[in-house]
């Protein structure tokens, strides 16, 4: 047992991306944190953005079939991108960018309202990360004809972590940045740990959530099938695409949550599993990492030491 | 299908790594850092991108708590200086690490600062 001396923290929040970024750092210098995080976010939404024209990507799908040079930030996005199809065996996949549009998720998601229109069949199977030619050296990419590429999930996490390191590297603190619900944390920790609320909506008071639990480093991000939907003639869809079926993933899963190394990792295993649905449990012991699952019925299940529902 | 094969352990291993660089890579220049704290602390202003809407911000302060940890054995200590208190700061930043492994989260009745879940409007 130990208790918690009063510590210090600023927060500020703002809209970005589509959705809703926070930093939060002990001490009060919170306009300087802001910034680097406002920094973070502004280069990979010039670069990775799916909904700008003059956003980087578009000059990788206009050159699709040929290698294309991009700058330093979108390469790593399509790095990470990569690594993460290849840790989830291709369950969270880059290349699902024509699955998302064809269910209608081609704007900034505040601008999506429901689509009167029956929806489009599913386009089958994505062609798959494995065709994504990355040159390190020539820091080029090449994807097929055809191929729209989406980093959403990734790049997003990404973001948290450069921003979190960034922050705490610069003003010597501890320093937490949440971008939509997925969370990174660097520097040092209050002394017991960041608190951060479990809830299937990022926006949920802190008085609400369903659980409240605290880490000291790396990451925790959550994927969720009921937040981010919208429906297409009578049918409900939601953001993250099987790649296997280039459609919605069953939502056998509510919500997932889990921690990582850093808040990418913890990203591609909670998408990962919304995406296995009722395989998820015996795909996920095959990571060293803790999750927490809510299924459709309300059932909570735990793995790798994520601790139960229940008081403390 | 491609993206129905199972990766090799050494693959996955080799992903873990690549992610471990590329999340802890500076997407800034030192000098840019820099410069960019500069112009934020001289205008008290932070520069605000395309697709950032205005901030609203706090300074809390968490409240004293006890609470009952229930991490195990495994669980390291991260830090090796002291945290935060009372609004001083310790300029230390966390060493990186090689292991892509990382220690399970601990209940805790502090209240939360964020609220992880569903990515919301």
């Amino acid at each position: 047992m130990s208790t918690l001396a009063g510590t210090m923290l600023a927060t500020r929040s703002f809209r970005a991306i589509g959705t809703t970024a926070t930093v939060v750092v002990a001490g009060t210098d919170g306009a300087v944190a802001e910034a680097l995080l406002r920094h973070e976010i502004d280069v990979i939404d010039r670069t990775c953005s799916r909904f700008r024209p003059d956003a980087e990507i578009e000059s990788v799908h206009a050159g699709a079939g040929r290698a294309v040079q991009v700058s330093a930030g979108l390469f790593d996005a399509l790095e990470v991108g990569v690594a993460v199809a290849e840790r989830t065996h291709g369950a969270v996949d880059p290349t699902v960018g024509n699955a998302l549009s064809a269910l209608g998720y081609d704007c900034d998601f505040d601008e999506i309202g429901p689509r009167t229109p029956p929806p489009p069949a599913a386009l089958g199977p994505v062609v798959g990360f494995a065709h994504i030619h990355l040159d390190r050296r020539t820091r080029t990419v090449r994807i097929p004809r055809g191929v729209r590429l989406d980093l959403g999930s990734s790049a997003k996490a990404l973001v948290a972590d450069r921003a979190a390191t960034r922050i705490a590297d610069h003003l010597g603190i501890g320093a937490l940045v949440s971008v939509g619900g997925d969370v990174a944390v660097a520097g040092p920790p209050p002394p017991e740990g960041w608190a951060i609320g479990i809830a299937a909506d990022s926006s949920t008071p802190a008085a609400d959530v369903d659980q409240t639990v605290a880490i000291r480093r790396g990451g925790l991000a959550s994927s969720s099938t009921s937040v981010r939907s919208w429906s297409v003639g009578n049918e409900r869809v939601h953001h993250i695409i099987d790649p296997a079926t280039g459609s919605s993933a069953e939502p056998y899963w509510t919500l997932v949550s889990a921690c990582g190394a850093s808040c990418v990792h913890a990203n591609a295993l909670s998408t990962a599993a919304i995406v296995w649905g009722a395989r998820a449990l015996d795909e996920l012991r095959a990571f060293d990492q803790a999750v927490r699952l809510v299924r459709y019925d309300g059932a909570v299940f735990t793995l790798g030491g994520w601790p139960t529902d229940g008081a403390p | 299908m491609k993206h129905t094969r199972h990766s090799s352990p050494e693959a996955r291993q080799r992903a873990d790594v690549r992610i471990r660089r590329l999340t802890r890579a500076a997407a800034l220049t030192a000098a840019g850092a820099t410069a960019l704290i500069a112009v934020v602390v001289a205008k008290e202003h932070p520069g605000a991108s395309s697709s950032a809407g205005a901030s609203t911000g706090s300074d809390t302060t968490l409240a004293p708590s006890s609470s009952t940890s229930t991490s195990t054995s495994t669980t390291p200590t991260t830090s090796s200086t002291p945290a935060t208190s009372g609004g001083t700061t310790t300029p230390t930043t966390s060493a990186p690490t090689t292991t892509t492994t990382t220690s399970p989260p601990t209940r805790t009745t502090t209240r939360p600062v964020v609220t992880s879940g569903g990515t919301s409007r």
